[in-house]
This record gives structure tokens, C-alpha cells and sequence, in this order.
């Protein structure tokens, strides 16, 4: 627990479009132990997203390195999943298809994935939409099914960007509060992007705060305080934090 | 799009028996006015007979050639042809399609190469297709083949550019291997594009065979369709055009029933087995 599981170390991404380098990243250097929750927050464009995909292996970092549980990571993998920003469902498969998908590309035969998937769909109190395809669902329970998907495979870490960002306050809340829970009854190493910061200091461990691009790290809170958080408590976070955001 | 807007015409009460019929007497209709016209028009003199010869007397030359036996021949020496040429086209088009449609490099190698023969009609290889193969089936398969084969690719290489990026990411991110997300996501993705191109396909095998069959043989129903020319047989004529594109049509319909139950079968990889139907099958959506 206390030796850092997942590392970012001197991690830089720079785009080359048009013939001119765009940096998204500069240097970024993170520390983050297994099972902790951590939160990453910074203006948009601040390169937040392609620090997800970076560690997700969809991209590579041009420079620096990323190493989870003392190996460099190498493209994309089961132990770490992503859920998108929109809930990317595949339309032509139901609910609990769409949740076995990882399971499936795993070769887990067919009754035991959707076993396993049913069971996960449950839980997040979606068993009776097993059979409906996305389209028949609302926007909060397809982002409950994705996350639903990202978690059946088991992954060690969990990357989330903006996965509450679509849906409306109130489905958002109960989003939130059933990601806490599934957190602590499987502690899944978590990575959060939002432009949230109450989001951010209600759930997370630590509130990694990143520069405008190209992004650096530039301050982080450690916020030691059980959940469920009041807004009492986090008032004078969210000072700090409003403070940290606001320095150009 | 035709079959939407009917569908919202016909009355909510009436059984669906009740609206396919009528749906059908809607389709019916025309071809009746059609056939009259072409039966009253040169009988009553209004055109020619030698030009146009009344549609009883073309049937009863199909008659004539049903009962010789020689139809049939060369009704399967042309559907033989379009089979061939359009299944090897289909066998190489559709791979290389999606290839081509995923890999920007590949794209970039093989595109100058198909614009510079997209140009060139399939009566335009019929010199070159008798050159190399001489008279028979092989040249006219030959046509059907490359008259088919870059329209399919180019088509579904445009729709595969135009997959989900994210889905494939979805499903990378899940661990599938690229091989997987090609099978599990792109393939899915494209099923109703490429059944598409494949009917566009198949209607200019039809086409190219026709061209191949005027110069090319000896048998099949271009072949057919010429010599009645030079007899001046315009009953002929006209019956191997009815002909052709009732055929046409036919394998149109055929080709629609197999991506209907293909793209059934794929979707019957959901849950429907394992979940009794109607169960949870509620629309909360809204």
C-alpha cells in the first residue's frame, strides 16, 4: 500500500498537426498508490484526457515513461479500463453483451460471461435492462452499463474521464455515490478527470491540480476526511482549490 | 424509405394482412398500366408492331423458347457468370475494402491506383478480356469481375473510414487484440454499409455480363439478346429484356433476405436466449 503501484515519471505528449507540435503535456510526475483514489482537475484543455488515454495505452508519451506496479506499460491492457466521457456503447449488442465485451475478448465462454456480467449489471441496479439495447436506455443507466463494462474484467485500475459529465445533477449524485461504493467494496486503483471541483473533493483521495496546456502538475490536496463529505467540510477545499485553479 | 411512408399510411386498425395486400396492389398497379399500354398501344396502331410488338406476342415467344429448352441454357450460362465473377469480387473486395478503409498508408499506396482505372467502363475490358481468355465463360467472368470488384472496395473502404474511432478504442481498452476489434466492432459496425455495396454490386455483375455476352459467347442472355437483334426478332428482344431485369430484381431480393437474417444473426448474439423475450425490455428512455 504504501509503495506507489502506478507511476508517471517525466511523462510528456506533444502532437504534431499541420506541421506544428502541439505540447499536451510537459513533465508530468505522479505518484499513486494501489487502491487510492485520485482526482485530476485543470482547465479544459489542459491535457487531462490525453493523460487518461496515455496511461489507458491508447497513445504513447513521446518522452518520460509509465510504469504500473514496477513494469512499463505497453499499448492498452485488461488491467487498466477506460470509461469514456460518453457512455460509447456498442449499439448492436444488449446490456449485458455490451458489460461481457471484455470478458468475451478474454475467452471466457459465453454462460460465465454473461453470468458474471448479470450479476455486475445487478448490482448497479440494472437487472431488469439485461436484454435492452443502449438505445432503449437513458443517458444515466448507459453510463452505468459502461462503467458496468470497464469494471467486469476486473482491471487494477479504473480511468475515468468525465464519466458523470453527460448526465443530469440528479442522476450525477447517485452516479457518484455508486462509484464510491463500488471503490470501496473492490478498491480498484481510480483515476478521475473533472472539470468538477466539488466532484473532485467529494470523492477523491487526493486532487491532483494541472497547469493550462500545456499541463503540468501544479499543486495537489491530500483530503484525509471520510465520505460522504458535507459541503461544510469541503468549504475551505474548495477555497484552495478555487485559488489553485484560478492562478494563471 | 418508400416502405416507412407506407407503413405510416395505412390505417392503425387494419390487420397487417389487410396492409401487405394493399402495399402489394400499390406496387401491383403500375406494372398493370404498363402491360396494357403495351398491349393495347401497337394493336390499336399507335405504334408500329414491327417495333414494338404487343406484350401477348412477346410471351409467346418466350413460350416458344421455354418449350426448345433453349432458355434455360442460357439463362444459366448468365447466372453461372455473374456468380462466379461477382463472388470473387465480393471475396477480394470486402477484406481489401476494410483494409483499406482502416490503414491510411495503405490507402495512400493503392488509391492512385484505382482512380487511374475507376475511369475505364466494363465494355472497355472486353478487347482485353478476350485477348487474354479467348471466347467463353472465363473472359465473361473476367468483366463481371473487375467491372465489380473496385466499385464494392471503394465503397466499403469509404464506410470503414467512417467507423467510431471511440468504439475501437472501447474495445482496446476492454484488451481486445486489434484482430478482435476488427472482428467484434468494425465488422458489426459495417454489416448494413456492406450489405449495400454488395446489392450495388451484384446489380452492375448484372450489367457487365450483359456487355461481356454481346461480343464474348456464344450462350447466355446478352447472347441471346443479339442474335435476336440481327434475326430482327423484337418479340426476343423485348422478352430477354423482361427478362433480364426480372432476373436482376430476383437476385436483388435474394441478396436482401441473406442480410436480413445475417444482421439478425448478429444481433442474436445479445441476451434473447438466455432472458425470456419482453423481460426488461421496457423503454425508460423516456
Amino acid at each position: 500500500m504504501q509503495m506507489s503501484y502506478l507511476r508517471l515519471v517525466e511523462v510528456s505528449k506533444t502532437y504534431h498537426a499541420d506541421g506544428r507540435a502541439v505540447e499536451a503535456l510537459v513533465g508530468v510526475s505522479l505518484e499513486v498508490r494501489q487502491g487510492e483514489f485520485v482526482a485530476l482537475v485543470g482547465p479544459s484543455g489542459c491535457g487531462k484526457t490525453t493523460l487518461l488515454h496515455l496511461v489507458a495505452g491508447l497513445e504513447a508519451p513521446s518522452c518520460g515513461q509509465i510504469l504500473l506496479a514496477g513494469e512499463p506499460i505497453r499499448g492498452c491492457g485488461r488491467e487498466r479500463t477506460l470509461v469514456f466521457q460518453e457512455p460509447t456503447l456498442f449499439p448492436w449488442l444488449t446490456a449485458v453483451d455490451n458489460v461481457a465485451f471484455g470478458l468475451r475478448t478474454a475467452g471466457v465462454p459465453l454462460q460465465e460471461r454473461r453470468a458474471r456480467a448479470l450479476a455486475l449489471l445487478e448490482s448497479l441496479g440494472l437487472d431488469g435492462f439485461a436484454s435492452s439495447y443502449p438505445h432503449q436506455l437513458s443517458g444515466g443507466m448507459r453510463q452505468r452499463v459502461a462503467i458496468a463494462r470497464a469494471l467486469a474484467v476486473c482491471p487494477q485500475v479504473l480511468l475515468l474521464d468525465e464519466p458523470f459529465a453527460s448526465v443530469d445533477a440528479l442522476t450525477r449524485e447517485a452516479l457518484q455515490e455508486e462509484l464510491v461504493r463500488i471503490w470501496q467494496a473492490r478498491r480498484p486503483t481510480i483515476l478521475f478527470v473533472t472539470h468538477s471541483r466539488e466532484e473532485a473533493l467529494a470523492l477523491a483521495d487526493r486532487v491532483i491540480v494541472l497547469s493550462p496546456r500545456p499541463g503540468r502538475v501544479r499543486a495537489e490536496l491530500a483530503l484525509p476526511m471520510a465520505r460522504p463529505r458535507s459541503p461544510v467540510e469541503l468549504a475551505p477545499w474548495l477555497e484552495r482549490l478555487r485559488d489553485l485553479l484560478a492562478q494563471p | 424509405m418508400s416502405a416507412g411512408l407506407h407503413r405510416v399510411s395505412c390505417h392503425d386498425r387494419a390487420p397487417a394482412r389487410v396492409c401487405a395486400l394493399r402495399r402489394w396492389m400499390r406496387g401491383a398497379l403500375p406494372l398493370v398500366v404498363v402491360a396494357l399500354l403495351w398491349e393495347l398501344a401497337p394493336r390499336s396502331g399507335l405504334v408500329d408492331a414491327a417495333l414494338l410488338p404487343p406484350l401477348s406476342r412477346t410471351l409467346a415467344a418466350g413460350i416458344g423458347l421455354v418449350r426448345s429448352g433453349a432458355l434455360l441454357g442460357h439463362l444459366w450460362a448468365s447466372v453461372w457468370r455473374v456468380g462466379a465473377g461477382y463472388l470473387l469480387a465480393v471475396l477480394v473486395a470486402v477484406p481489401a475494402g476494410i483494409g483499406l478503409g482502416l490503414s491510411r498508408r495503405l490507402e495512400g499506396y493503392v488509391s492512385p491506383v484505382l482512380a487511374l482505372l475507376r475511369p475505364i467502363s466494363p465494355p472497355a475490358w472486353v478487347p482485353l478480356a478476350i485477348l487474354w481468355f479467348g471466347i467463353g465463360d472465363a473472359p465473361a467472368i473476367f468483366i463481371v469481375f473487375v467491372g465489380t470488384v473496385q466499385a464494392i472496395l471503394i465503397g466499403i473502404a469509404s464506410t470503414a473510414r467512417s467507423v467510431d474511432r471511440r468504439l475501437v478504442q472501447a474495445a482496446l481498452t476492454l484488451g481486445a487484440t486489434r484482430r478482435q476489434a476488427i472482428r467484434l466492432v468494425v465488422l458489426p459496425c459495417l454489416g448494413p454499409a456492406i450489405f449495400g455495396q454488395l446489392r450495388v454490386g451484384l446489380a452492375l455483375a448484372w450489367m457487365c455480363v450483359m456487355a461481356a455476352e454481346m461480343v464474348a459467347v456464344r450462350r447466355g442472355l446478352g447472347y441471346l439478346l443479339i442474335e435476336a437483334r440481327n434475326l430482327f426478332q423484337t418479340e426476343r428482344v423485348l422478352l430477354c429484356m423482361v427478362i433480364i431485369g426480372a432476373l436482376g430484381l430476383g437476385l436483388d431480393r435474394l441478396l436482401r433476405t441473406l442480410e436480413g437474417m445475417v444482421l439478425r444473426w448478429q444481433r442474436g448474439m445479445g441476451a434473447d436466449e438466455l432472458f425470456a423475450a419482453g423481460r426488461g425490455k421496457q423503454d425508460l428512455s423516456r
